[in-house]
């Protein structure tokens, strides 16, 4: 195909124009949302250094009442109520400890300050014991927890970090149960991917979200079900935890769900491949030195 | 490229803030993402953001992974490690244009880097050096006690 040099040089500037256009349009765009932001983002610094802050005054307490109630389970011999008041006191600790879970997390993600730490765990007795920690809650509302590991070994090894890992699933085990109609099932499972990564569903059969509704769900503090009528517990923190946890983690998660069918959320999480190697220097031999000394 | 392994190190992960006063090689890989350091040029204390994407819309968490949040929260950072407003300077890496399609809704990097030096101007702070856009990954890694910072082009990575 012929161009001549006009024509070419006539096609460049224009888009080069629409370039400029559009970056300037943009600009103004950026510099609008840039003013309403930073109202909110004074207060958001004040509230994540405030949680930073008062994170082990909280947790230290939380811990003793959850160890104490156990002990009061041991000691107390065979008297049935205070077993199951102990036990009850246990479970609201627990709960009240996932909550408190989050709230920090967020305010750490919030500040940056969340670093991965890449270990090895077995992908399936972490994730059934994940499971298992629900089962109080899901028996609670009669709903039942099913976990298949879709793993060629029970003993597949993976690698990422896996405090983080059990927060996101977690959090969307949680929304899983307490979205499903009592008397149903939720499901989790786990398989390897091809690129040596790990992917996890969560699903439920539950009431379901429509299509428009399902960017938001992933927002902050956000119940689609919303004032005082609303029947489903929780702070709509989790899942904003979890999707902004997998993006640390440079996975991604998924949702397909339809009204009245229940949702399936989708995990994949890559390796990790975090290091502090200078191999990749050595495959490009191109190195930049950018001193202050030079340039005082 | 010998580096003392004595030094303190720090992997940055994508979306994260690091600044401490302790001197550390602070390394990070970088596409289209852009890196800030800013480094105090009279207490020699610095600390580096990564971002991902010029703006938070409002959606999800309101973490560092947005330019305009990474920039306030690492400026927020290094002073609450001593440095000092006034005789901090900058040093802005990465924002390529790895995918090499031309269309703007796809320029993250060139978007980014724009944030990031607008940002500076807004805070008034010098960039002794920069090096952004092209069509490769960088590699960076910087000596929070010095300011220095090395630069590895060519491994083209997100």
């Amino acid at each position: 195909m012929n161009v001549t040099d006009d024509a070419l040089m006539e096609e460049l500037s224009n888009r080069f124009a629409q370039s400029r256009k559009a970056f300037s349009d943009l600009s103004v765009v950026n510099r609008k949302l840039l003013e309403m932001n930073e109202r909110l983002e004074r207060s958001e610094s004040l509230k994540s250094n405030f949680l930073s802050n008062i994170r082990n005054e909280i947790n230290n307490p939380l811990n003793a009442i959850m160890g104490l109630s156990h002990q009061l389970t041991l000691v107390c011999g065979d008297n049935k109520e205070i077993i199951s008041l102990a036990a009850l006191i246990g479970a609201e600790a627990a709960t009240l400890d996932f909550q408190l879970q989050n709230i920090f997390m967020a305010a750490e993600l919030e500040a940056g300050e969340v670093n991965p730490r890449c270990v090895k765990f077995h992908l399936s007795t972490t994730l059934k014991e994940v499971v298992d920690t629900f089962q109080h809650s899901a028996a609670y509302k009669n709903v039942r927890l099913i976990f298949t590991a879709n793993v060629g070994s029970e003993d597949v090894v993976v690698a990422t970090d896996s405090t983080l890992f059990q927060l996101i699933i977690s959090n969307l085990l949680a929304n899983a149960i307490e979205f499903s109609h009592p008397g149903g099932v939720a499901e989790v499972s786990c398989a390897i991917v091809g690129d040596g990564g790990i992917q996890v569903t969560v699903r439920d059969y539950g009431i379901g979200i429509a299509t428009e509704d399902q960017r938001r769900i992933f927002d902050r503090f956000v119940q689609l079900e919303t004032g005082t009528t609303r029947s489903h517990l929780g702070h709509g923190l989790g899942l904003s935890v979890a999707k902004a946890l997998v993006d640390l983690l440079q996975g991604t998660i998924g949702l397909e769900s339809a009204p009245g069918t229940g949702a399936l959320f989708t995990v994949h999480l890559p390796p990790c491949t975090a290091s502090d190697d200078e191999s990749t220097f050595a495959e490009s031999g191109n190195l930049f030195l950018f001193d202050d000394m030079s340039e005082a | 490229m010998t580096i003392e392994n004595s030094i303190n190190k720090h992997f940055l992960y994508p979306g994260t803030i690091f600044a401490e006063p302790a001197e550390y090689l602070i390394s990070t890989v970088l596409g289209s993402c852009v890196a800030v350091c800013l480094w105090d040029k009279v207490v020699h204390v610095g600390g580096m953001n990564h971002i991902m994407l010029p703006l938070w819309n409002g959606e999800g968490l309101a973490t560092p992974k947005y330019g305009n949040i990474a920039m306030e929260k690492l400026l927020a950072k290094v002073i609450s490690i001593g440095a000092r407003r006034e005789s901090l300077t900058a040093k802005v890496f990465g924002g390529a244009n790895v995918s090499g399609t031309g269309l703007e809704v796809f320029m993250i990097g060139e978007r980014n880097t724009t944030l990031a030096l607008e940002m500076l101007e807004e805070f008034r702070i010098p960039i002794l050096a920069k090096d952004v856009g092209g069509r490769v990954g960088r590699k960076i890694i910087m000596n929070s006690a010095t300011g220095v910072v090395m630069v590895g082009k060519g491994k083209k990575t997100d």
